[in-house]
């Protein structure tokens, strides 16, 4: 039996239609490029070398992985003796990884062999945040006993201790893009002079716990995400607040399709694009929101998980945004038209 | 066949019946030892390191009860162990054991609990980062019901002075009835 051509013809189209499918955004057309699987719970950290070549992810699972970010393949399968893991970072040129967990030691990876390099040690319980200086020689942590510890992560030296208010530790922690300032987040941001050891602000604000942190490429403007709800955008020399953010929506799945609650819950993840003009947030709403930075102006937003984002990274040319969220996946946004 | 040779065979003859012998009585100890252990193991049971039953009752640290996507919705332990919240765990502040409810991204939602320490039994029902609901009662008596959110509060409580009931939003005593505060430890 001879088939007509046109036959042939709509099968080609139907399956392109078909496979193009999951990288679709149904919510508002956006590009979702890639879903990458691994994790067998869900991820709670996500970093991204400086060249962009390679992404690192930890998670609930105990495991670090290490990611082609081009291809997502699976590169190398970290283990510690952590049996959680809450937040990951490349150093500086992604010699090494450093990532913290609920063992109470910050541990640094050779990033090429995957050996536990050192563990760091000294913290009281454990850090649910790490953060690493720009020339990735420094890693801080906060300890529950409401200090910060700062180790050199090139050597088995005792940490340098930044003394908090006792008892009062914090989840967050950010560096600022020249090293100098190292901000702290509690309810309120401690910002700390690192070479003085010193405080030089507070940015008081959040209602509840700040989640995360970032600065801006230029260190000029800090955004912090919170419990609370909210996103505030802070002006770092003038140490004052620019603007806040109520992210509404709360997305879940029902018979006809996701929906979108009209409430507000906790904001877990914030990150500026490589030439400061975008902020990126997520969190409990299981979205994925592009803001202008500078004014706080809603752009877009992304759909497509199905938990809490809990963390973002933007590729060295702003092209790319990688999400990480406890539904076990990463999901790769393609921003550029 | 020469007497040489005849006395040879005997001799490797009797050194055979000597192995035979001795390779029976080992064989004979070691099914002893074996079946004694299956009697023992039967009349005793099976020791475990994490669960044992006796008359039909399960005797366990703890129990975990997961989801299709293996995440822990339902634990019951002692002591149970630190929160997870949004996908990292923080200090409880105290040694609880009981049941607790988690949702599908493992987040603690619920607790129904007795403490350590100081013998509160209480029952919390959470956000997805915050507690709001706590119903407790002492050792003593008083039990108290809390709902909070933010700076809105209302406790209802009973004691042996009276009953009370206070609301509050922000700074502001809405009501309370009557005039003196409730006490929660």
């Amino acid at each position: 039996m001879k088939m007509p051509r046109e036959f042939f013809g709509w099968i080609f189209i139907m399956s392109m239609a078909y496979l193009s499918v999951p990288f679709l955004n149904a919510q508002d057309g956006s590009p979702q490029i890639g879903i990458w699987k691994g994790h067998d719970s869900g991820i709670s950290g996500l970093d991204l070398s400086q060249d962009g070549t390679r992404l690192v992810t930890c998670g609930l699972d105990g495991t670090i992985r290490l990611w082609d970010a081009h291809t997502g393949r699976t590169l190398r399968v970290l283990r510690s003796r952590e049996t959680e893991f809450y937040a990951v970072a490349f150093s500086h040129t992604a010699k090494f990884i450093v990532a913290t967990g609920d063992k109470g030691e910050i541990s640094v990876f050779d990033a090429q062999s995957g050996k536990t390099v050192r563990e760091l040690q000294g913290l009281e319980g454990w850090s649910v945040d790490l953060a690493l200086s720009p020339d990735g020689r420094f890693a801080a942590a906060w300890s529950m006993d409401g200090h910060i510890l700062i180790w050199d992560i090139e050597a088995n030296a005792k940490p340098c201790v930044l003394a908090g208010d006792p008892g009062k530790w914090g989840m967050s922690l950010a560096w600022s893009p020249d090293g100098r300032i190292l901000a702290a987040g509690r309810v309120s941001i401690t910002l700390w002079d690192f070479k003085k050891g010193t405080r030089s602000g507070e940015l008081s604000g959040h209602k509840d716990f700040i989640r995360n942190m970032a600065f801006s490429p230029d260190g000029r403007l800090l955004a912090s995400t919170g419990l609370d709800k909210t996103v505030r955008v802070w002006e770092i020399p003038a140490a004052r607040e620019l603007y806040t953010l109520r992210p509404e929506g709360f997305v879940h799945p029902s018979t006809i399709g996701p929906v979108t609650e009209p409430i507000l819950v906790p904001l877990l993840a914030v990150s500026f694009s490589p030439d400061g003009k975008t902020l990126a947030t997520a969190g409990a709403d299981r979205l994925v929101r592009l803001w202008e930075a500078e004014t706080g102006r809603f752009i877009r937003s992304f759909q497509g998980h199905a938990m809490s984002v809990t963390a973002l990274a933007f590729s060295p040319d702003g092209k790319t945004l990688y999400s990480a969220s406890l539904d076990k996946t990463i999901r790769v946004w393609r921003l550029a038209r | 066949m020469e007497d040489q040779d005849v006395k040879n065979i005997l001799n490797s003859i009797e050194k055979l019946k000597l192995r035979n012998s001795r390779l029976t009585r080992a064989l004979t100890a070691s099914v002893s030892v074996l079946t004694l252990g299956i009697i023992a193991l039967a009349v005793l049971g099976v020791p475990s390191k994490t669960a044992f039953t006796a008359g039909g009752v399960l005797t366990v640290r703890g129990l975990v009860v997961v989801d299709g996507n293996g995440v822990e919705r339902v634990r019951i332990e002692a002591p149970l162990p630190d929160p997870l919240v949004l996908g990292k765990r923080f200090p409880r502040g105290g040694v609880v054991s009981g049941i607790l409810l988690s949702d599908e991204e493992g987040n603690e939602r619920s607790g129904y609990v007795t403490s350590d320490g100081y013998p509160n039994v209480f029952f919390t029902l959470d956000s997805l980062a915050r507690q709001h609901v706590l119903f407790i009662t002492e050792p003593q008596g008083d039990p108290t019901l809390r709902l909070w959110d933010g700076t809105s509060v209302s406790t209802l409580s009973a004691g042996s002075d009276g009953p009370g009931l206070k609301l509050v939003a922000g700074e502001k005593t809405l009501l309370e009835i009557p005039a003196r505060k409730p006490a929660i430890k």
